[in-house]
């Protein structure tokens, strides 16, 4: 229990002198987590509205398949795409490994079930009538969907909030495809794991309090959002 | 030659194992306002639904202008903006009550200060430009049925389907809805509105058709009374005229409508002791012939109207204004509406 506390106070003391090198995880964590969510909201919004809206056959069994997706562990998803990263594999030309740009592949792959089974929700959740007074106002299926997002914008921007939620605090596809390199692809996940591996708990505690303030604040933001949203 | 806005041919829908529409002809002339009347649960809104193109009948033909429906996406999309459905209860958008109004016309693509522009215009026409600004959501039940109105009628359809449109809507401003919905076959607009109500059919429509259980009668139906299932005895009955009771065989309560089917009432020249519960004694009012039937209104307090065969008729020899009893069973009464006691 002493030993705890005293990690802890350490911890506290470095918060106050936070270096570069952590300012520069952050900015990483913050940039890729912002950009995997972005693409996988551009994917899942459009999806998630057309199969939500839809009367198809098999519209269970895609439902289904899309919450097993739900549960994608992200060492998995790092797997699959080293794999077809590394040199020698199915995208190896493309040089990507060990790259910001591995790390949001993966984090969209990641987010990319979740932003879609949520938005499919919340599509089917808008009033019917949503749907039916802007198609009798002559509403092309454009301005339909648009309206769709308007209406629903509160359960929305809940899908947002999670997808970033999901993708910010893992560290499976950012350690297997970023590489954990000081200064170009080291996340504050990544140092986390790095620090208290090294036995420098106080450091990883520290990382630990900052990564949770700032998903604190980005959840406080989306709730003020949300909140002026549904009046 | 009148041409038909809308015009239906052997029309289904059903929902699962329901089949919620059967019609075999319905058409609407271009120009008019029409009424479809029925209790609710007749199909009225699946039909508006229908012939708004925002859901495929199970079969059938739909014809709007001479034009089919269903045949090519743009071709619908086409027909679809000169056709506007608003509905029982209208959905507001989560905006100002201008900004739905202007839904319609920005769909359009008319330009931001002119659909203001007749966004207001509308408004002002159904009395509530002083909500303009106002979130439409917390409007009451009226006013957002009103705004539903404006916003239909803004972009200035051929066709309006209404259903219910002066449900909810206070007496104060039922003269103004009912004014606007006179004038719209002059701004040529064709009106189709449902209405549970006769008063309301036979005030405003120039053609009224009625739809009970799905399946349409181009008039209102004969028969066809509104009242108050009550217990009397043990039994359900309801009062149509005073000292006019019908026996009921339903398990339902409370306000409801019953239709008898003339062609299930029998008459008789004296009061009969049949096994049939309901029998009511008059004298007869109208005769008309209709094919090979006779169509008989026996004035009961209410008129009963029997379709006997021309047959049974001159064999009864009846006569106008010469006393007869109606007779019909229970069971040949059909109860819609009412609660289960």
């Amino acid at each position: 229990m002493r030993w705890t506390l005293e990690q802890l106070a350490e911890a506290l003391r470095l918060l106050g002198s936070l270096d570069r090198q952590v300012l520069s995880a952050l900015a990483l964590s913050l940039g890729v987590a912002t950009l995997s969510t972005v693409l996988a909201m551009a994917a899942g919004v459009p999806i998630g509205i057309a199969v939500g809206l839809a009367r198809f056959r098999g519209k269970r069994i895609l439902t289904t398949v899309l919450h097993a997706l739900l549960a994608l562990p992200t060492v998995l998803i790092g797997l699959v795409l080293y794999t077809a990263l590394s040199s020698r594999g199915l995208l190896g030309s493309w040089r990507l490994l060990y790259t910001p740009a591995a790390i949001v592949m993966g984090q969209c792959i990641l987010a990319l079930p979740l932003v879609t089974a949520l938005v499919l929700a919340a599509a089917e959740g808008v009033d019917p009538r949503v749907r039916l007074t802007a198609l009798t106002l002559g509403a092309s299926r454009w301005r339909i969907a648009r309206t769709i997002l308007a209406e629903g914008r509160g359960a929305f921007l809940a899908a947002v909030v999670a997808g970033f939620g999901r993708v910010f605090g893992e560290v499976g596809i950012s350690m297997m495809l970023g590489g954990n390199i000081r200064g170009y692809t080291r996340t504050v996940t990544t140092a986390i794991a790095l620090e208290t591996a090294k036995g420098e708990v106080p450091l990883g505690i520290a990382l630990g309090l900052v990564l949770m303030f700032v998903a604190l604040a980005v959840n406080l933001l989306f709730l003020h959002l949300r909140r002026r949203a549904t009046p | 030659m009148t041409t038909c806005a809308v015009e239906v041919r052997g029309l289904t829908k059903d929902y699962g194992p329901r089949r919620v529409l059967d019609m075999d002809r319905f058409t609407v002339e271009a120009g008019s306002i029409s009424a479809v009347v029925g209790p609710n649960g007749s199909g009225k809104t699946t039909l508006l639904g229908i012939l708004a193109t925002l859901e495929p009948p199970t079969s059938g033909e739909i014809l709007l202008w001479g034009k089919p429906v269903g045949r090519s996406r743009t071709a619908d999309r086409r027909l679809r903006r000169r056709v506007v459905m608003v509905h029982e209860h209208p959905w507001m958008f989560h905006t100002t009550v201008l900004g739905n109004v202007e839904y319609g016309l920005a769909a359009r693509g008319v330009g931001r200060r002119q659909a203001q522009h007749r966004a207001a215009e509308a408004l002002e026409r159904v009395g509530l430009a002083h909500v303009a600004g106002w979130f439409a959501p917390a409007l009451s039940a009226g006013e957002a049925r009103r705004t539903a109105l404006a916003r239909a009628l803004a972009i200035a359809p051929d066709l309006a389907l209404l259903d219910e449109p002066l449900a909810d809507v206070d007496a104060q401003h039922r003269g103004t809805v009912e004014r606007i919905l006179r004038e719209l076959p002059a701004r040529g607009t064709t009106v189709l509105l449902t209405t549970h109500r006769l008063e309301t059919a036979y005030r405003l429509a120039d053609r009224c058709a009625s739809l009970i259980g799905g399946s349409l009668r181009d008039s209102l139906p004969d028969n066809h009374f509104s009242g108050t299932i009550a217990e009397s005895g043990g039994e359900p009955v309801m009062t149509i005229a005073p000292g006019c009771r019908l026996h009921l065989a339903t398990p339902l309560r409370g306000p409801a409508h019953v239709v008898i089917d003339p062609r299930t009432v029998i008459l008789s020249r004296e009061p009969a002791h049949t096994s049939a519960r309901n029998c009511f004694t008059g004298r007869i009012a109208a005769l008309a012939a209709e094919g090979d039937r006779v169509r008989v209104t026996v004035d009961v307090g209410v008129p009963i109207v029997a379709l006997i065969t021309d047959r049974s008729f001159r064999e009864m020899n009846l006569q106008l204004g010469e006393p007869v009893s109606a007779v019909f069973k229970t069971v040949s009464l059909e109860v819609y509406g009412g609660k289960p006691s």
